[in-house]
């Protein structure tokens, strides 16, 4: 190993003196060339290895781990946009959320009738004429829809109404309108509710008179 | 469960090299002993897909890994990740009389000492030719490089422990 070395050293552009010299010094290493036991090495080999089966696998962890905090984030976020008024960042999500309920219960749109009078009140007093803007479209939007019953109008006008008092004088004409619209909406579901009473007892009549003609 | 046969000749063959190998990376006699423990098991993890014909180059590689992630570990300031050992539900054991041994001898410490001075890839060589006395061969698979840059790396390394011991007297 020695004279190899040097031979080695030597190739590498060592002079002889230096290739002996580098070569001597290698014994420096003999007291690293440590060795462990037989019997240390024969207790590692022969303890008992536990090989625990991973209920869920590593692989899957990490996905796992980020498609949950994605779910919890959203949850959160979703949860936050609830108490979100029109014209914060996270109202767009709230509307979604609303739509996304109305579609599966179209009941829903009474109660964001409801949020949307509850959002203009709110909104009047901040003093935020771009904010009322907002709210005052989103109401619009909301009491257009076909679904809404005349007592959900009839309850979100009254809440306007008390707007309309506290309200400031440069805004007490939107809201005056929007009752105005409501009120209107109101009527038009009363008598569309009408219409059809008034269809049902005429369809009952004939069907009671073509009951009564073919018992006798 | 127990290791196959051809593994227990494989630790008995190669676990001595391996402890000197990281030891000089740790300077901690019992944690050398751990790592190395962890080299062995992160490798029978594997074992079945394993090619024996490159089996030393892929323990020394395994073993810089885990030094790494040692150090990794240490810098973030947690605690040493034995993974494998921990899973395996293994106990560490150590050969005391050994431990006891290096961390009195005076010579050791003063070579590891030294070495921790030069360039990881001059005390890579250093240990693996002239204390794990492997060819310049073996070597460089090790290091990915070839016989002609290990006898380079070699002289230089030489050169520089004998500069570092000399200004360390």
């Amino acid at each position: 190993m020695e004279n190899e070395l040097i031979k080695e050293l030597l190739k590498s552009g060592a002079s002889s003196k230096e290739a002996e010299e580098l070569s001597q010094l290698t014994k420096v290493f003999d007291g690293l060339k440590v060795e462990r036991s037989y019997l240390l090495k024969r207790k590692f080999l022969e303890g008992e290895i536990r090989e625990q089966k991973r209920f869920i696998p590593r692989w899957f962890l990490a996905p796992a781990l980020a498609f949950a905090l994605v779910i919890l984030v959203g949850g959160l976020t979703a949860a936050k946009a609830q108490s979100s008024l029109p014209g914060d960042p996270l109202y767009p999500l709230k509307r979604a959320t609303e739509e996304a309920i109305s579609i599966i219960d179209p009941s829903f749109n009474n109660q964001i009738l409801q949020r949307r009078s509850e959002e203009v009140e709110k909104v009047s007093q901040q003093e935020s004429p771009k904010k009322l803007n907002k709210a005052v479209g989103e109401y619009k939007k909301a009491l257009e829809n076909e679904n809404v019953s005349d007592k959900t109008i009839e309850e979100s006008q009254k809440k306007l109404e008390k707007v309309e008092e506290t309200v400031k004088e440069q805004d007490k004409e939107k809201i005056k309108n929007l009752i105005q619209e409501s009120e209107k909406k109101q009527e038009e579901v009363k008598k569309k509710i009408e219409d059809q009473n008034k269809d049902n007892q005429i369809k009952d009549n004939e069907d009671l008179k073509i009951k009564n003609s073919t018992e006798f | 469960m127990r290791f196959s046969e051809d593994f227990d000749a494989i630790y008995i063959r190669y676990s001595d090299q391996l402890y000197r190998y990281i030891y000089t990376s740790v300077k901690d006699a019992y944690l050398a002993e751990d790592l190395t423990g962890e080299v062995f098991l992160r490798v029978w993890k594997k074992w079945k897909d394993i090619k024996q014909d490159f089996i030393q180059a892929l323990l020394y590689k395994t073993a810089k890994n885990i030094v790494i992630d040692y150090y990794r570990s240490r810098k973030n300031k947690k605690n040493v990740s034995l993974e494998e050992t921990v899973e395996m539900g293994l106990e560490p054991s150590y050969d005391e009389d050994l431990i006891e041994k290096i961390n009195k001898d005076t010579n050791i410490q003063m070579i590891t000492g030294a070495m921790s001075k030069l360039p990881e890839n001059l005390k890579e060589v250093l240990v693996l030719r002239f204390v794990n006395d492997l060819s310049a061969k073996e070597a460089g698979e090790i290091l990915n490089i070839s016989e002609g840059n290990v006898r380079v790396l070699q002289y230089r390394a030489l050169n520089k422990l004998k500069e570092v011991l000399k200004n360390g007297k």
